[in-house]
């Protein structure tokens, strides 16, 4: 562990980093599918994501792509629903009626290792979507490594 | 006419023990979902597992259940700078 100067620096750094990313994203473009931005900004989008009316202003970078064709899509449409559908359909509701330990070991580690890549596709937005696969990949199989020293008692 | 079963399977085993801490107990979701994360926290020291693993899934689940409950934002900052501590731990540029 290094001095507490540079700790505290490191967290700041961070942080800061965090809210120079919604000001600058929630400038640019208000309507962007940024979850961080959004959470952090108290934006409606993130509530709102299938209604019709709308605050994002006219002429905004996701307004054309996102907003203005909301009408057309479908309600209750199972696509775009990915691999969280995929899970609902593999562990139907009455496994859950009690615990057992694979199941939920399962889950467990399968929600462990997607994390970093719903993390990193979940910061940027929709338009990034390749250089966050990129990134949340490598954090997926970080977290992996993680996990196996974690299992072979190597503890980090 | 919603009977007790009809709520049980759509609520699940993990559900009804959320909600029954909620009117029992807590009086609110947040104190509750802090409290059971902190006893999440605690059994994954127990067994040496590495915070970074806990941390960093509950961030963007939290992040949603705090649009809903914004007593829940201030566990998200903290947990933020908890990270920060953790990355800082790790990453070799100290």
């Amino acid at each position: 562990m290094g001095n507490s100067t540079s700790m505290v620096i490191f967290m700041s750094a961070f942080s800061l980093m965090a809210i120079l990313m919604t000001l600058s994203i929630q400038s640019i473009d208000p309507c962007s599918s940024s979850l961080l931005s959004n959470a952090l900004a108290n934006s409606t989008v993130i509530s709102q994501l299938n209604s019709d009316s709308s605050t994002c202003p006219y002429n905004s970078l996701s307004f054309n792509n996102n907003m203005y064709n909301q009408a057309n899509i479908q309600r209750g449409s199972t696509g775009n629903m990915g691999i969280g559908a995929t899970i609902l359909s593999i562990f139907p509701d009455w496994l859950y009626t009690g615990f057992n330990w694979i199941t939920h070991s399962g889950i467990f580690i399968i929600n462990i290792i997607g994390a970093p890549y719903t993390i990193a596709v979940s910061l940027f937005p929709v338009q990034y979507t390749s250089f966050a696969s990129a990134i949340g990949a490598f954090g997926s199989i970080l977290f992996l490594w993680f996990l196996v020293n974690w299992f072979t008692g190597k503890d980090n | 006419m919603i009977d007790v079963w009809t709520v049980f399977n759509q609520t699940g085993s993990f559900g009804i023990i959320i909600d029954s801490l909620t009117q029992h107990w807590t009086g609110s979701l947040h104190t509750t979902l802090i409290i059971i994360l902190m006893c999440l926290l605690l059994v994954a020291s127990f067994f040496h597992m590495p915070e970074i693993l806990i941390i960093v899934p509950l961030i963007p689940v939290l992040l949603i259940f705090s649009t809903i409950d914004p007593g829940l934002q201030i566990v998200v900052a903290l947990l933020s700078l908890f990270l920060g501590y953790i990355l800082y731990s790790i990453l070799p540029f100290r």
